[in-house]
């Protein structure tokens, strides 16, 4: 049975397959703030990654270090087969879910 | 400002988690400033602050640790879980070692409740806002009048005259409200027993200005305080109240008789006020108490207290009160009087509100009990380590078994916590104790908190502060601030020292180092005890030094006669009622009275005088040497005046050097004589023979001029520290003095005698009550207390200062000997003798304690001047003391070697090399 993932996280993973193997904590923050509008901060990225690595989900490597970013390393994760099978899960139980309402939920006033 | 933003992101995120936070905050900053601007990226930065800030407690604890892989909700782990735990853990060991628990824990006590008790007296005398509402707008302003005793530009400060307080009232703006207060003696005449209290005859503002509700009833009105004639009123302090009265609640409207007038009561005032003079028990208005005081310009009663308004400051109040000063000089010409323009000045409630002396004494016993404790920290930071070395095993364990050294830093923290704080309550236990021990110790209020130097009349209205603050003396919120802090100090002192063994210590090295010593490899370690006893010792020869000082200043005290005779010397205050008594009817009451007395089976000699010696000094006034002049044009010399019965000078032992003194034949209507001290003799006829020279004083009525019939010895009327100045004695039977002195000697038992004066006197006048009765004895007894309680409070800290020592020198030389048992035993296998192993074993104790001395004595030399404004005769630097101090310290310090060193002498080498 695959791992149930929180609304964040999804869209957490999402972003990572969307990124590839090259996302990190800045790309997946603008990826999320772009899409969706959501001012999130450096460390709520983080604590998620960290939260999917820990179940398996994803897995994360260390990279180069930058000059703008102080000489510090970047780390970028990538998701795992496990991970993509909860992503898929995820959106088919959600697609599912909203079946049919689409208009309704369209309909809805913002 | 991105700085600081920064620091905060580093900070809040776990240290596994910085490198990548704070890499992408950057790299997000510089791409916002790139395309949004500098002003965008800091806005920015603000935000994402605020965000990891807000999120950072979560992020740790699903970060913090990576020890479990479990779901992240389950972990209830906390900074506070893990303090429980230490101090369950901490307390667990304690109990494990009582011996040790005990001796910390009183040490603790002891030092950290004598440093509290100590703070509480410095709290509530010179520290504590004073008990009035808005204490630091209030001032006191006094007028200046020349001091020709100090110099052609010296002023004293003098009290107010009414007539020159209603000017002030009408011209001054700097001050929203102010009144006058004068303290008297007064007796209560309504019952058989009238008691003599003290009494401030004040104006109608006086509750006003301090912020002061009655209790019942109201304040005095305009009309009471200003116009003469109406209705007499008093308020009494609920001191009074409870006493005389019951508490009675029907109270207002009762009549009080004082000094044998009725007053009709219109108030109760608050427990625990007794005014700006700290004594009274009852408060009188002024129109109503004296109305005489209304019309004399020159006679100066008042104190004068008042409020600065909110919008001035106090050297714009200052600045106003010389220009008053200016003024008042205009409408009343006090220069024509004096010689010399008068000014007035302001000086906040607070800064007059205790002397110098008595601010430095309390001061230097803090520092010295404060050194104490200091002390005693050493000794249980040595006690402590030697604890913590032996469970190095157990800490090897654990650090084996994946605690942090962090963690075991923190967890030894908390034992050294738990081992203060329980000293600290206990602590705070003996600090009340020993404040309600002092406040029943203490000598009573009159003496209390006397000012040293006489020539400062207007000191006594700091003298009822001083007294205001000592009630204030106890366990309140800061002392209580001020026990946590002490304990918090202990413990990073006691704890510092085991810590840096921790941190540097490898754990295998742990189990070969001895207390208090540091490895910092398999080879090198760093010694610390030795520097440690140095300060010990280095500490105690200050607080010996200290000691010493004080004690020979006491000795000083004791030696220096204050020209009298004090044996057996019984004193007493007769106060004769404003208005009661006319010259003569004094004069009949005094003269009846001491022949009663003498009538007394028992009494020796019995006399009256105006002035107890060392009490402060009393009157003085101006005297003139030209018969020709018929007013005093206010250059003359000052001199103190003393009106005396005849057989004041034999009662209380002061010699005659020439011609004669008083006799029956000097009363009233005879010509006026005088008697001079030798100090005026020297410096008013300098070379020449006083006797037949006429002289005026301006006091007492002998304006006209009173021959000089006679020269005696000096007496110290001010302290026992002040050098003699000249003093006149007048006859009291010449002269109007509604207030005497007593002074009888005989043999006679106190209580028994007393009755018998009081019997007297009343029999010729049932309203007049014998008061402040009290032996010449305690008199001086009470003027040396501050140097007494000093001296012996220093000693006591130096004592304690020194055992704590010893013990310390006592355990360093002990470990010593058992850590070098070993090589001791080496040593004599190969040919070294008893003497010679002796030698080693002194050798350390010998340079410990050299050092420790001559560190001290620097110490010591630099530290006596803060001590030295409190010395009398004695110099800050005096040899004897030191040498004395030096001397004190080897002897005790050999002592502490002695036994270790016998045992280093019995050490066998067979045994010796076994025990490796």
């Amino acid at each position: 049975m695959p791992i149930a993932l929180g609304e964040f996280e999804q869209l957490v993973l999402f972003a990572l397959l969307r990124l590839g193997p090259d996302a990190y904590g800045t790309t997946v923050r603008r990826e999320i703030q772009s899409r969706t509008g959501r001012q999130v901060s450096i460390s709520a990225v983080y604590t998620t990654l960290e939260r999917l690595e820990q179940k398996g989900l994803v897995r994360s490597r260390t990279g180069e270090p930058t000059s703008e970013r102080g000489g510090r390393r970047k780390r970028h994760f990538e998701v795992l087969p496990l991970g993509a099978r909860a992503l898929k899960a995820a959106y088919e139980a959600f697609t599912q879910m909203a079946h049919g309402l689409e208009h309704r939920i369209k309909g809805v006033p913002r | 400002m991105t700085r600081v933003l920064l620091l905060l992101i580093r900070l809040a995120t776990p240290r596994s988690e910085r490198e990548w936070v704070v890499g992408d905050t950057l790299e997000e900053l510089e791409h916002i400033r790139r395309t949004a601007g500098q002003r965008a990226g800091s806005r920015w930065l603000c935000r994402e602050t605020l965000r990891v800030l807000l999120s950072a407690p979560r992020h740790h604890l699903l970060v913090g640790s990576r020890v479990t892989l479990e779901a992240p909700e389950r972990r209830r782990d906390g900074i506070m879980r893990t303090i429980r735990d230490d101090i369950r853990y901490s307390v667990r060991l304690l109990k494990r070692s009582p011996g040790f628990a005990a001796i910390a824990i009183t040490t603790l006590a002891l030092g950290i409740g004598a440093n509290t008790a100590m703070f509480a007296v410095v709290n509530g005398v010179l520290l504590k806002p004073l008990p009035f509402a808005e204490p630091d707008r209030l001032m006191l302003v006094h007028l200046l009048a020349p001091d020709r005793q100090r110099g052609p530009n010296a002023f004293r400060e003098v009290s107010w005259s009414y007539p020159k307080y209603a000017s002030f009232l009408r011209n001054q703006t700097a001050f929203e409200s102010s009144s006058g207060f004068a303290l008297r003696e007064m007796s209560l005449t309504d019952v058989t027993e009238p008691e003599r209290i003290r009494g401030e005859v004040t104006t109608e503002q006086y509750l006003a200005v301090l912020g002061i509700a009655p209790l019942i009833g109201r304040a005095f009105t305009r009309e009471e305080a200003h116009v003469a004639g109406t209705a007499p009123v008093a308020m009494i302090g609920e001191g009074l109240w409870r006493r005389r009265f019951g508490s009675d609640r029907a109270i207002i409207g009762r009549t009080i008789h004082i000094d044998r007038n009725p007053y009709t009561i219109v108030a109760v005032l608050p427990r625990g006020f007794r005014g700006l003079s700290g004594q009274a028990d009852a408060w009188v208005p002024l129109a109503t108490y004296q109305r005489s005081w209304l019309t004399q310009e020159q006679n100066h009663n008042f104190t004068l207290v008042a409020r600065r308004r909110t919008n001035t400051t106090e050297q714009q109040a200052a600045a106003a009160a010389t220009k008053i000063g200016r003024e008042l000089e205009a409408e009343f010409s006090n220069a024509s009087f004096d010689g010399r323009a008068w000014s007035a000045k302001a000086v906040s409630l607070s800064a007059s509100r205790t002397e110098m002396d008595l601010r430095r004494t309390t001061l230097v016993l803090l520092g010295a009990v404060g050194f104490v404790l200091l002390i005693a920290c050493v000794n249980l930071a040595t006690l402590v380590s030697t604890k913590t070395l032996r469970r190095s095993r157990e800490v090897a364990i654990r650090i084996a078994l994946g605690a942090t050294r962090r963690h075991i830093a923190r967890q030894f923290a908390v034992e050294t916590l738990v081992l203060t704080s329980a000293g600290a309550v206990l602590g705070l236990l003996i600090a009340m104790l020993m404040l309600s021990a002092s406040a029943t110790l203490l000598p009573d209020s009159d003496a209390f908190f006397r000012t040293r130097d006489a020539l400062r009349p207007a000191m006594r209205g700091s003298a009822g502060l001083t007294q205001i603050g000592a009630s204030m003396i106890g366990l309140d919120g800061t002392t209580l601030l001020f026990a946590c802090g002490a304990a918090l100090l202990c413990a990073v002192l006691i704890a510092s020292l085991p810590a840096l063994q921790a941190s540097l210590v490898q754990p295998i090295h742990a189990l070969k180092a001895a207390a208090a010593t540091i490895g910092l490899g398999p080879r090198t370690r760093l010694d610390l005890r030795g520097p440690l006893v140095v300060t010990q010792i280095a500490l105690s020869v200050v607080l010996l030094a200290g000691a010493g000082l004080m004690l020979k200043s006491l000795a000083r005290l004791h030696g220096t006669s204050i020209g009298i005779d004090a044996t057996r010397l019984l004193t007493a205050r007769i106060q004769l009622p404003p208005g009661g008594y006319s010259p003569q009817t004094s004069h009949s009451l005094y003269a009846s009275f001491i022949e009663r007395v003498h009538a007394i089976p028992g009494v020796e000699a019995a006399a009256l005088g105006s002035c107890l010696p060392v009490s402060g000094g009393c009157n003085s006034t101006l005297i003139r040497f030209d018969r020709r002049l018929k007013t005093f044009v206010g250059n003359e010399p000052s001199v103190s005046v003393y009106w005396v019965s005849p057989t004041y000078f034999p009662t209380l032992g002061i010699r005659l050097l020439r011609g004669r003194t008083f006799g029956g034949t000097d009363r009233a209507g005879s010509p006026k004589v005088a008697v001079v001290n030798e100090t005026a003799a020297r410096t008013f006829w300098p070379g020449k023979d006083p006797i037949g020279s006429v002289v005026a004083i301006g006091q007492g009525d002998f304006n006209d001029g009173a021959e000089v019939v006679g020269v005696v010895s000096d007496v110290r009327y001010g302290s026992i520290e002040s050098t003699p100045v000249p003093d006149i004695y007048v006859p009291i039977l010449q002269s109007f003095q509604p207030r005497a002195e007593l002074f009888v000697r005989s043999s006679v038992p106190t209580a028994a005698l007393v009755s018998a004066l009081r019997t007297e006197l009343q029999s010729l006048d049932s309203n007049l009550p014998i008061a402040n009765v009290r032996s010449m004895d305690k008199q001086l007894d009470d003027a040396m207390w501050q140097t007494r309680v000093s001296a012996w409070l220093l000693s006591a800290f130096a004592v304690l200062a020194m055992l704590l020592t010893t013990t310390g020198l006592f355990g360093v030389m002990a470990q010593s000997v058992a850590h070098r048992t070993p090589e001791f035993g080496i040593r004599m296998a190969i040919g070294a003798g008893a003497a010679d192993v002796l030698r080693l074993v002194l050798w350390r104790a010998l340079v410990i304690s050299g050092v420790g001395i001559l560190v001290g004595i620097g110490s010591a030399f630099l530290l006596a001047r803060v001590v030295a404004a409190l010395l009398y005769d004695v110099p800050a630097h005096d040899p004897g003391t030191y040498l004395t101090v030096t001397a004190a310290m080897v002897v005790v310090l050999i002592a502490a070697a002695y036994l270790p060193a016998r045992r280093a002498l019995r050490i066998e080498a067979v045994a010796a090399l076994r025990s490796e």
